[in-house]
């Protein structure tokens, strides 16, 4: 825990060495810049189509993450136009007809759907529910040894209440056929080249028949976003948001396991019960990542923030999991050594993000160590030392935000 | 403003009924059509540039620019990657000067950004 959290926005050319070759004049104006706590972690912040100003982690294929100060301030619910953006390949569509698009349920199925977003929403039970997403590498930039891949703050993830129709709902309706193994999920985006492997997940045949996940045509009240996988995304509650797949167009119940590219040897994780081995061990058996682990954040204030001594602060802050619910939340202002009992608010279901607080008073000149520590319904908690894994997956440590009182 | 901002340009061509209210489920689905802004980065001067700008067929320079720096197994891994699990069409002969303008870069991006805290 000796990086620095040190979050600051200023101006100035993103990564001097780009300002040398194709620049125009308009690109070469100042940019807004925010850092990341970690080396290479300057990013620039853009305002997108459909959001507002977010961290750009790559243009193309684009990859947005939202603050956390956009999270302290939203409290349960991300806004969808600060909701984090994250697409494989490059292909994604820029236009969408919705009145056109269609969801094709094909495969081991008795009869073969093609489904409008009209027809999901008139003749499916509406279903809502709120529910975190979160990208499996949410964080990847913290891990240490550092890992390629999208370096990614803690900004990655999002909680929306979202509306649909159960997948279960339309594979009953199509009827699943005998031999049936996994349902695999397509959307409309799809790779720069022919040889690239398309982005397709694939979820065994009793997750897929789970009650909550869902069709989502609606996202806190709203349609989704584009960027977000308008008109219609998966929504996997409680699982790491590679299956919620956007454009959702392509539904195929499967007799095999699936073992492509993007199920294997992509997204899989260490099986093994941390999820995680010792930096550079070999031949490690691995299975598809799934589930999401209990996590919390501090939103209130960023580290090295100074704060007003002599008088309570109150210190803000999300918890989820994924899927028992948040049991309990634990704060400390002294770095883990003392934790005392943080308040939870609203509980807006198990897949949600359960907002907290708790309090204390500063003295001037004291430097202190805040932390949140969250347990489940389960009795899982979060890890008091990071894990690590050679893709940068589920990391869970408890995070440290250091302020200074004044 | 910056220039993602001013490109930043959604047009919304609802039948019938704006996309927000796609609650509703008696609303036509509307069109929606967005505008990406601009790239922004580009690939620094190295050697072997013309070799790297290969990368640039599937994804934006940034994709290399966030990454800590890596050393020349790492790199070499990810564009063996590139070429093999993701069909990036890389010629077995440039494989290593692709390498060396990555490692290049490392050396780069330290140069220009926190180690030096220039902007």
């Amino acid at each position: 825990m000796v990086t620095s959290r040190r979050i600051f926005i200023r101006s100035g050319c993103t990564l001097g060495g780009f300002a040398l070759l194709g620049r125009s004049t308009i690109a070469a104006a100042a940019q807004k810049t925010l850092e990341l706590p970690m080396v290479n972690g300057k990013r620039e912040l853009a305002t997108y189509p459909q959001k507002r100003e977010l961290m750009v982690m790559t243009a193309r294929p684009v990859q947005l993450e939202t603050p956390l100060s956009l999270v302290d301030k939203a409290g349960a619910f991300t806004p969808n136009d600060a909701f984090f953006v994250r697409w494989h390949l490059a292909g994604v569509p820029t236009t969408v007809d919705a009145a056109m698009f269609r969801i094709k349920v094909h495969g081991v199925v008795h009869e073969p759907l093609s489904l409008s977003v009209a027809d999901l929403k008139a003749n499916f039970e509406p279903v809502e529910v709120a529910a975190v997403c979160q990208c499996a590498g949410n964080s990847r930039g913290l891990f240490e040894p550092r890992v390629a891949g999208g370096q990614w703050g803690n900004g990655a993830m999002g909680n929306a209440l979202w509306k649909g129709a159960r997948l279960r709902d339309i594979l009953n309706k199509a009827g699943i056929g005998a031999g049936a193994v996994q349902v695999r999920l397509n959307g409309a985006d799809g790779p720069v080249l022919p040889a690239t492997p398309d982005f397709v997940k694939t979820l065994d045949v009793d997750v897929a028949l789970g009650e909550d996940v869902i069709l989502a045509y609606s996202m806190n009240g709203a349609a989704l976003p584009l960027l977000n996988g308008y008109p219609v995304r998966l929504v996997v509650p409680g699982w790491y948001a590679t299956y919620w797949i956007k454009m959702l167009n392509d539904i195929e119940v499967i007799e095999r396991v699936d073992e492509t590219f993007w199920m294997k040897p992509a997204y899989r994780i260490p099986d093994n019960a941390c999820a995680c081995i010792v930096p550079g061990q070999q031949h490690v058996e691995t299975v598809p990542i799934n589930r999401m682990n209990v996590r919390s954040f501090i939103t209130s204030f960023a580290d090295g923030a100074t704060v007003t001594a002599a008088r309570i602060q109150v210190v803000k802050g999300i918890a989820f999991d994924g899927g028992y619910g948040i049991a309990r939340v634990l704060f400390s202002t002294d770095g883990g050594k003392v934790w005392t009992e943080a308040v939870l608010g609203k509980d807006h279901g198990r897949y949600s993000f359960r907002e907290w607080h708790a309090g204390f008073t500063p003295k001037t000149g004291q430097h202190y160590d805040l932390r949140c520590l969250a347990i489940n319904n389960i009795g899982e908690s979060q890890r008091l030392t990071p894990r690590w894994n050679p893709s940068g997956y589920m990391r869970n440590v408890v995070e440290s935000v250091r302020v200074s009182g004044v | 403003m910056n220039k993602r901002s001013r490109f930043a340009s959604i047009l919304l061509a609802a039948l019938g009924a704006a996309a927000a209210s796609a609650d509703n489920a008696s609303d036509a689905p509307a069109t929606v059509q967005i505008v990406l802004p601009a790239e922004t980065a580009r690939l620094a001067p190295g050697p072997n540039l013309a070799a790297a700008q290969v990368c640039m067929v599937c994804h934006s320079a940034d994709y290399i620019y966030m990454q800590p720096p890596l050393t020349r197994d790492q790199w070499r891994s990810e564009v063996v990657k590139m070429k093999t699990a993701f069909g990036a069409p890389i010629l077995d002969a440039d494989v290593d000067a692709i390498v060396r303008y990555l490692m290049s870069q490392n050396a780069a991006q330290i140069a220009t950004g926190q180690e030096k805290g220039a902007d």
